[in-house]
């Protein structure tokens, strides 16, 4: 299906979008983050979004949406809060739930929508995006017969990928940004250009300038702030501690801490250890967690720097420009909604509660100093000058980079600390190049991001042992591949799917057992070898979401999955057997050359 | 329209009816056990749809298609049989109907 631009072109003919965000502050951030990049190569989009009421407040800030439809949970939900009731006063409670819920929808359906994201992959949205008219669907939706479905290929990945727990490198940011622009070209047309303004701005909200937020603004303008979001109790003392390092070393810096308005009782006698510390006072700021989002907003935005250990507030500075250091620990799954953006940095340690205030320091302090010309130091020397046992509390620490365009684009992860590649890295390196090819039709050069000096011996020998089973698992695919390809040459002879002679029949079921099979010995082999379990996955969801109602259609499906799976395979080997080589001993080419000059001498 | 047509407009009506009914009664139960927990990420959902099968496989799906279809001795109508055939074709429209909703049961 085709979004036909009226007479006037595509360019003024406007299209109208509806994102559906019914999960956390944070998701929301991230999708506003990947609409504001698509609109800018779309400046016809007409954004609608539909989200919880809560988040009302945030949306009506952001000057391109053009409609914010609030969800009314409490209004719709009312009639089920009425105690103990009989089955039937239950049943009819709940028709009046339903009977709110319609007439609230009733404008919203009425809309025939030209695009519909439902950017919560939630199982609540998915009826949501079953119910709403729309010419292209994206994300999850359901069908009665069916249950949850994939309107797209990179939902599926998200549910099989990501939504499945398996290692991957790609930022959802980017995932929703590619997700809709694919969409879009299909069936729109190549974008317009010259869209070269940068999505992150301190102006992406616009901010009411209250009263309150006015004597903030004059409190905080003109001097350089760090923030320290709260949120995380388990790591308040360590940003007092943490503060008090900045205020003694950086003479021109303030330090304010931020409240969380989305959790304001994890700030909750914050004050009272703030006070019990002896903090300058005239270059000290606390807001509280009442403050409320255009302050919180202003707050980061005014920031060079914000400190923090929780999720929301990554979204929020990096969506205004604000530098983020981000303190996590184990078990961290940020690669999907880390920082977004160019010279971000957080780390992963092992234990926040042993984490010390000083490591915290050298970290930010490595990041700090960056684009300090004459940084030419090691992170582990500002180890060795300002915390002697960061390397013992930290797993690794990461700094944020756009990659060039011809590298794939997108953000990615660098680690900093010259520290082993594990095999989750490796594979997340490795499937979402996979998923690359898959999606993109782009295949990055084969071993990009995976350096020699970071294969460890343990690397090589899980590498090793799943040579010999992703082998396996390649002439598996390869063989359900051919057969669902034959399978569909013989389903397309058929000339009734219901009719059909005995023999035809009976060789079709013979197809059907022999893929049966290759199924089930995938399935064996991918649990037997858990990092083959995202082909697993992939499988599982891709099958599941098989469309057309005759054997032709099911099987031309299915063939075509397989052959996704193939490819696949065949890139992760290629990727596997790259790095085995990487590995192994280099014979200098040309000896002479690699010799310094000072020695060149001793050899002729 | 004639009679048969019009049952069929006013099946698909009140199918499609039933349908959106019981999408709304599935949100709302969903908005309803969303409701008592924290407003959840994309992140902290993973793993959560592996904890249920994700069915039918494709293999499943074809056997189900299979399981519908009816086999004759040839493809080629053989006298007499072209309107067996039809009749088998009307039939197999009613009785995977039952079929599939024994499976989906199962």
């Amino acid at each position: 299906m085709s979004v036909t631009p009226a007479d006037d072109g595509q360019q003024n003919t406007k299209l109208q979008c509806l994102l559906i965000q019914l999960a956390s502050v944070g998701d929301l951030l991230q999708s506003l983050m990947a609409l504001r990049a698509v609109k800018q190569l779309y400046p016809n989009l007409e954004i609608h979004v539909m989200a919880r009421a809560d988040d009302y407040d945030i949306l009506k800030k952001v000057s391109w949406i053009k409609n914010v439809y609030a969800l009314p949970t409490e209004h719709l939900l009312e009639p089920l809060k009425k105690g103990r009731l009989s089955s039937d006063e239950a049943a009819e409670n709940e028709k009046q739930s339903v009977r709110r819920l319609a007439a609230w929808l009733g404008r919203i359906i009425s809309i025939r929508w030209d695009f519909l994201l439902n950017w919560s992959f939630s199982s609540s949205s998915s009826y949501l995006t079953a119910l709403l008219p729309a010419n292209i669907k994206l994300g999850l939706s359901w069908r009665i017969q069916q249950g949850m479905i994939c309107q797209d290929d990179w939902s599926l990945y998200v549910q099989s990928m990501i939504q499945g727990d398996i290692a991957q490198n790609i930022h959802l940011t980017d995932i929703l940004t590619t997700q809709f622009l694919t969409a879009l070209q299909i069936h729109v047309g190549p974008p317009s250009e010259g869209a070269n303004e940068p999505v992150t701005s301190k102006n992406f909200f616009s901010l009411i300038s209250a009263q309150e937020q006015g004597f903030w603004n004059l409190r905080m303008s003109g001097k350089k702030w760090i923030g320290f979001q709260l949120g995380d109790p388990l790591l308040h003392q360590k940003w007092i501690d943490c503060a008090s390092l900045v205020l003694s070393r950086h003479p021109d810096y303030h330090v304010v801490f931020l409240g969380d308005p989305l959790n304001p009782i994890a700030s909750e006698g914050f004050k009272d250890l703030m006070t019990a510390a002896s903090l300058p006072i005239e270059r000290t700021l606390y807001m509280g967690a009442d403050l409320g989002f255009d302050l919180w907003a202003s707050a980061v935005g005014g920031c060079q720097w914000v400190i923090t250990g929780s999720h929301p507030v990554v979204q929020l500075a990096s969506v205004l420009g604000t530098r983020v250091f981000g303190v996590f620990s184990e078990p961290f799954n940020g690669v999907e909604n880390g920082p977004y953006g160019n010279g971000h940095f957080f780390f992963v340690c092992r234990n926040k509660k042993t984490l010390s205030e000083k490591t915290i320091y050298a970290c930010w302090r490595y990041a700090f100093d960056e684009w300090v010309p004459l940084r030419v130091k090691k992170l582990e020397n500002y180890f060795e000058r300002f915390s002697k046992s960061a390397s013992s509390q930290i797993i690794q620490i990461y700094r944020s980079k756009i990659r060039p365009t011809q590298n794939g684009g997108g953000v990615y992860y660098q680690p900093l600390l010259n520290i082993p590649m594990s095999i989750d890295q490796w594979l997340a390196t490795v499937m979402g190049q996979v998923a690359r090819a898959w999606y993109c039709g782009w295949i990055a050069p084969v071993g990009q991001e995976i350096s020699r000096e970071a294969l460890s011996p343990e690397l090589l020998r899980e590498l090793r042992v799943l040579d010999e089973s992703s082998e396996l698992l390649e002439k598996i695919l390869t063989k359900a591949r051919f057969t669902a390809e034959r399978f569909h040459k013989r389903a397309s002879r058929l000339r009734s799917d219901r009719v059909m002679a005995l023999e035809d029949h009976s060789e079709i079921k013979e197809f059907g057992e022999q893929l049966k099979k290759l199924d089930d010995l995938l399935e064996r082999v991918c649990l037997a070898h858990a990092p083959l379990r995202g082909f697993l996955q992939v499988s599982q969801v891709m099958m599941h979401n098989l469309r057309g109602n005759s054997l032709k259609e099911v099987v031309r499906h299915s063939s075509e999955a397989y052959r996704k799976l193939a490819d696949g395979i065949k890139i992760f080997r290629t990727w596997l057997k790259h790095t085995l080589q990487l590995a192994k001993p280099a014979v200098l080419q040309n000896q002479k050359n690699s010799i310094p000059p000072h020695m060149s001498g001793m050899f002729e | 329209m004639e009679e048969g047509e019009k049952l069929d407009s006013e099946k698909m009506i009140l199918e499609e009816k039933a349908e959106v009914e019981e999408l709304l009664v599935r949100f709302v139960r969903a908005l309803e056990e969303e409701q008592s927990q924290t407003r959840t990420s994309i992140q902290q959902t993973k793993g959560m749809i592996f904890k249920k099968p994700t069915s039918p496989s494709s293999t499943e799906q074809i056997r189900e298609l299979l399981d519908q279809s009816f086999s004759t001795r040839s493809t080629e109508p053989i006298e007499g049989t072209e309107e067996k055939a039809l009749e088998n074709e009307v039939l197999a429209e009613i009785i995977p109907l039952s079929s599939m909703q024994r499976n989906r049961k199962e």
